[in-house]
């Protein structure tokens, strides 16, 4: 049964807290998710590129040291820009939206900053979704989708106007008003709250199947 | 080797100076021009900008001293590698200009600052391996013992050193080693050897009473890290909680961090591996304002600043290990200023057939996994044998730890391969004492008979210069211990690498019935029966450990309290008063703001979290996880602690919290038969009447563990509650902190705390308590009890089996039980947490605190079968819900209290409070 599923590689690096919860999302929407260890990539054991659809899921890679999502973004780099050049969709959640960000892999000149609060925030949260190009959110323009957030560094900021895929439609974690963006081509989606939580939460499996359906 | 600064500030695009700057001080052999392939690492260039001049101006620039590597250093030095720069050390400094230097907290124990440009010469910890020491205790008075045991800081009295000079003999030794002194002394300590409690008899009590019980649930109990109860399907759940309350003192970001860290590893490493599944966090923090003991004040730290300092680094460790937070609570009181008690601990699941403790067979290898070792925490067992002063407080920078969640994390993962390959005969973790007592006491039972070699040469190192008991001692945070199997070494050691884990073999198993521990770099492969060589820092057999002589305790009964205190009667006229004192006070205000900084949803597993409401931000009393996916089963926890009720009587107050814990959950649905505890016990050395106190709620809580069938399967002690400062010595009330779990087939069956329809009616379950001793509002008033209301011992047992009825019964719409704050608190929350207003006519007292009893909603139609099935529950209408109209309506004997002033002094003091050192 699993060979006909698409396969839907989701990436750990150590600091990866998330990776249970979006596999079994993956799998709940689908997919074929396996794991997929940096040091296995950096090893050349595994490819980044061998799957149907990506992702980054949440966590604290490389700890959060220097800064959310360097280390990944930095060590990666050359592997990032092989999955984009392969149109292979791409979601990262939280922490994987901090790494896909530093990577460069949205819009020029947009990038995640501290929440205003400056710590920490984990609350339950309504999303609207957008009208956009965006592959994981297409047919649910319009939606409320309830799922939490816990994020310390999750407001989107910058000089450019981002291809906006979410917004808050309840109290902002993080002081901002956009929730997610997607690349420019919408193969690419970013956002810091979490559509895998709690397991089987029907709003964001929403996002989940339609990635897949678009691999 | 050169220092570079990279210096990072934010971009300002108003044009206005920056005040803060990240620098990265890197010490490389690289040149300058190198240093450019860094920007883009360093720098996010959206945001920051590089600076090459900093601005003039007084400044504060903070960064950790040589001795402490920066957490940061191992992700710098990685990624800086991937640019082809080779770093060898590095450590981030902030630099601060203006206002945004005020209120930087400096901890001079592990930081250094600097208000003019540093001149750095290295970013190495340095020092110089000293020799072993040898001391002939045979030749040695008794005045020259005493005087040895306090100068290296063993805490040994003069009967253990006397028992030490004639191990001594009997080991027909001419001298012993430093490493023998300093193993001793930890193995003897009151942290690894209870010695207190066996003086008093007390952990035998709690032992034959959850073995009296015998439920069939239970896995293991007191034997291993955690507690562990059985699940379902094959699976097993366990929790740990402990207290780090001398650490927390000396520094509270450390000693919370580390608190967390511990409990965390010890769910990890029990049995044959565990994954942890949930937190709980408990702080009680001294008086923000000092009215009771204004002597301390600047002597020790603000109650402010260690809460803030502990909400930081409960978030810093608890967050990145992906575990979510069921339970945080912050509490003041006055008498926990001299130390506070900070309580954490962790939920575990793994399989039914990891969840015994584990024994090393002779041959197995000592893998030492994760964190290296270095001169952190020395003395972190001993010191729990004795109180903190103003001297240990200032003195010995070596009891600081650090925290490094990442390894831990990282052990997380790999630690539940370990396990589902069965690469390990048995695991632990190092705690206290470090490698003497983890793999002291690991070795105890190998094949039976006991044994293990240990090489400290071996030992990956943060620094150089550790002498041998140091490097035996340290207590540096996130290194685990796993017994391998030789066939499973390349697996167990594919793993370790998979997750970037350091693990290194430094000893073997044995069977020669000794801990024998040396040092000789020469020595790397291991067998089992092999010759000592090198330096030989111990040597002795496991029976020398079991006869440490303990203290006579003086058991001395307090007398009786005469004075009985007057409160103000409460009234139409003053509730409104009264409710804005009660709603206001610290421990039961709106703590949502500290609580969000926790992660509660990662896992995806959380049902029931720790706030719930229409606002998200009325605390829960019953945190419920669904820990598999897919399944309905569910594991709840519930905690009761009140430093108030156990400052009037500590043994009634056991009794109420025990009762409390346990009527959160049946009342929740879940079965008594299905709940376990955990005791985490809590008194003042300097108290002369605290082992009467912990003696009579050791008896009282093991009676009603008896008498429920529900047995404690952990606990803890801490016996080092005194603090003095300023020349006075606070104490800390005995009391013991009281911790349930359950589980449950269904959770959907679970009620909920919110209140459901209009119409519906508020019943209150039990409302035994008349008096306000002990009570949130007592506190408020300043008024300090003398006799506490108690639930009746006699009744527990038929009253939780007539509430798990009711609980089955269908009849209840919510339920929440009446614990801190009384039946006020609880209707004021319900209507935060809801769109209803609330109309209370109410007969019991509305602010006494019924700890066992419970506020229940029901139908109107189920009254009559409430009254007459469960009369035994002695339900008491208290009123009604009803739809709001203009506004929300609190209405108590017809009167209409200040909704939004008391909505607005429940939201506004959290706040207020935990920044008073600031403001004051």
């Amino acid at each position: 049964m699993t060979g006909l599923r698409k396969r839907v590689a989701v990436l750990y690096t150590p600091g990866t807290n998330c990776e249970e919860e979006t596999m079994a999302a993956f799998r709940l929407a689908g997919g074929n998710p396996q794991l997929l260890f940096m040091n296995d990539i950096l090893k050349g054991r595994v490819r980044m590129t061998d799957c149907d659809c990506f992702c980054v899921p949440g966590g604290f890679s490389g700890g959060d040291h220097i800064a959310t999502g360097i280390l990944v973004a930095t060590l990666l780099a050359d592997h990032f820009r092989r999955l984009v050049e392969a149109r292979i969709p791409i979601l990262g959640i939280c922490n994987g939206f901090q790494a896909l960000d530093r990577a460069r892999l949205f819009t020029d000149g947009v990038t995640l900053s501290r929440n205003d609060s400056e710590v920490f925030c984990s609350m339950p949260v309504k999303h609207r979704v957008e009208t956009s190009n965006c592959i994981w959110t297409k047919g649910l323009e319009g939606q409320i989708l309830r799922f939490p957030s816990a994020h310390g560094y999750g407001k989107v900021v910058g000089e450019s106007r981002p291809n906006v895929v979410l917004t808050y439609a309840s109290e902002s974690p993080n002081g901002g008003f956009i929730a997610g963006i997607c690349s420019d081509n919408g193969r690419i989606f970013g956002l810091m709250d979490h559509p895998e939580r709690p397991y089987g939460n029907p709003d964001g499996l929403e996002i989940f199947r339609n990635g897949i359906r678009a691999a | 080797m050169t220092i570079y600064r990279i210096v990072i500030g934010p971009k300002k695009p108003d044009g206005k100076q920056a005040d803060i700057f990240k620098i990265y001080n890197l010490e490389t052999g690289c040149a300058a021009s190198d240093l450019r392939k860094l920007h883009a690492i360093f720098c996010n260039s959206v945001t920051e900008t590089v600076v090459e001049t900093m601005p003039a101006g007084e400044f504060l620039e903070v960064m950790y001293q040589n001795g402490v590597i920066d957490p940061e250093q191992e992700a710098i030095i990685r990624a800086c590698g991937s640019k082809g720069v080779i770093v060898e050390a590095a450590k981030v400094g902030y630099r601060y200009y203006g206002r945004r230097r005020q209120g930087i907290y400096v901890n001079k124990l592990v930081h250094v600052s600097f208000t003019s440009e540093p001149v750095l010469t290295t970013l190495k910890p340095r020092g110089i391996r000293q020799p072993m020491e040898y001391f002939n205790l045979l030749a040695l008075s008794d005045a020259e013992l005493i005087g040895l045991s306090a100068k290296r800081e063993l805490h040994l009295s003069l009967a253990q050193m006397k028992k030490l000079a004639a191990i001594q003999d009997e080991l027909c030794a001419s001298r012993v080693t430093d490493v023998f002194l300093e193993t001793f002394a930890a193995r003897w300590s009151d942290h690894c050897n209870h010695t207190t409690w066996k003086a008093l008899g007390l952990l035998k009590i709690l032992m034959a009473a959850t073995e009296a019980i015998g439920n069939p649930n239970l896995l293991s109990a007191f034997v291993d890290n955690a507690g562990v109860w059985d699940f379902y399907d094959g699976l097993a759940i366990l929790f740990k909680l402990e207290t780090h309350n001398s650490p927390t003192m000396k520094e509270a970001y450390g000693g919370q961090l580390t608190k967390l860290g511990g409990v965390l590893r010890d769910i990890i490493e029990n049995g044959l591996g565990a994954k942890p599944i949930g937190n709980i966090e408990l702080t009680v923090a001294g008086e923000i304002e000092r009215r009771r003991y204004p002597e301390l004040e600047g002597k020790t730290w603000p109650a402010s600043l260690l809460l803030r300092e502990t909400f930081s680094a409960i978030a810093d460790y608890g967050n990145p290990m992906g575990v979510p937070m069921l339970f945080p609570r912050a509490k003041s009181h006055p008498d926990y200023s001299g130390k506070p008690f900070a309580l954490g601990g962790s939920v575990g699941i793994t399989t039914r057939a990891a969840a015994k403790k584990g024994s090393p067979r002779k041959g197995d290898l000592v893998v030492l996994v994760g964190g290296r070792t270095g001169n952190d925490g020395l003395h972190g067992a001993t010191i729990s044998s004795g109180g903190i002063t103003e001297q240990t407080d200032t003195g010995d920078s070596t009891h600081v730890q650090i925290g490094h969640p990442y390894t831990e994390q990282k052990m997380m993962r790999a630690g539940l391969e370990i396990r589902d390959r069965r690469c390990a005969s048995a695991r632990t973790d190092f705690g206290a004492a470090g490698i003497v007592s983890a793999v002291g006491e690991m070795g105890e039972s190998t094949g039976g008979k006991g044994g293990v070699l240990a090489n400290l040469a071996l030992v990956p190192l943060k620094c150089a210069g550790l002498s041998n008991w140091q490097i035996a001692l340290s207590e540096s945070q996130e290194r685990f211990l796993h017994a391998i199997i030789p066939e499973k070494l390349t697996e167990a050691m594919e793993i370790y690498d998979r997750h970037e884990l350091e693990a290194t073999v430094i000893g073997i198993f044995t069977e020669s019935g000794r801990f024998q521990m040396i040092y000789d770099p020469a020595v790397t492969e291991f067998q089992p029966e092999m010759e000592l060589s090198g330096e030989i820092a111990l040597d002795v057999p496991y029976s020398c450990f079991e006869d440490c002589p303990l203290p006579e305790i003086e058991v001395i009964e307090p007398p009786a309290k005469t004075n009985h205190p007057k409160y103000p009667d409460v009234s139409t006229e003053n509730i409104n008063e009264m409710g804005l004192a009660l709603v206001s006070h610290f421990d039961v205000c709106d703590q949502s703001s500290a609580t969000r900084r926790y992660d509660s949803t990662v896992q995806g597993i959380t049902y029931q979290g720790p706030l719930y409401g229409k606002n998200y931000n009325v605390p829960s009393s019953l945190a419920v996880l669904q820990p598999v996916y897919g399944r309905p089963y569910g594991l709840t926890l519930s905690l009761s602690f009140s430093p108030w009720q156990f400052e009037v009587d500590p043994v009634a107050a056991a009794i109420n919290a025990m009762m409390d814990a346990l009527a959160t959950q049946v009342i929740a649905g879940v079965r008594l038969k299905d709940i376990c505890l955990a005791d985490n016990f809590y008194t003042a050395d300097q108290d002369p009447y605290a082992y009467y106190y912990l003696r009579e709620q050791v008896k009282a809580i093991a009676d009603l563990s008896v008498r429920t069938g529900t047995p404690f399967i952990t606990g803890k002690d801490s016996s080092s509650g005194s603090g003095t400062f300023g020349g006075r010595t606070v104490n800390v009330p005995a009391s013991v902190a009281v911790t349930a779990m359950g589980k449950v087939p269904d959770v959907r069956k679970l009620s909920p705390h919110a209140w459901q329809r209009p119409g519906n009616l508020l019943v209150a379950i039990k409302p035994y308590a008349t008096r306000l001793d002990g009570s949130i509002l007592s506190a408020a008033l300043d008024i300090t009890g003398t006799k506490l209301d108690h639930f009746p011992v006699d009744a527990a047992a038929s009253y939780l089996h007539s509430l798990e009825d009711l609980a089955r019964s269908g009849v209840i719409q919510s339920a929440v039980p009446i614990n801190c704050g009384g039946i006020f608190l609880r209707l004021f929350e319900g209507m935060e947490a809801s769109e209803y207003s609330a109309f209370a006519n109410l007969k019991p007292s509305l602010f006494a605190e019924s700890f066992g009893g419970a506020l229940i909603e029901i139908k109107p139609a189920d009254i009559y079968r409430l009254m007459d099935d469960f009369r035994d529950l002695q339900p008491t209408v208290v009123g009604f819900l009803d739809e709001i109209q203009t506004g929300k309506v609190f209405s108590v004997l017809r009167t209409m209290l200040d909704w939004t002033a008391l909505r607005m002094a429940w939201l506004k003091s959290f706040e207020r409070k935990v920044n008073h050192d600031r403001t004051a």
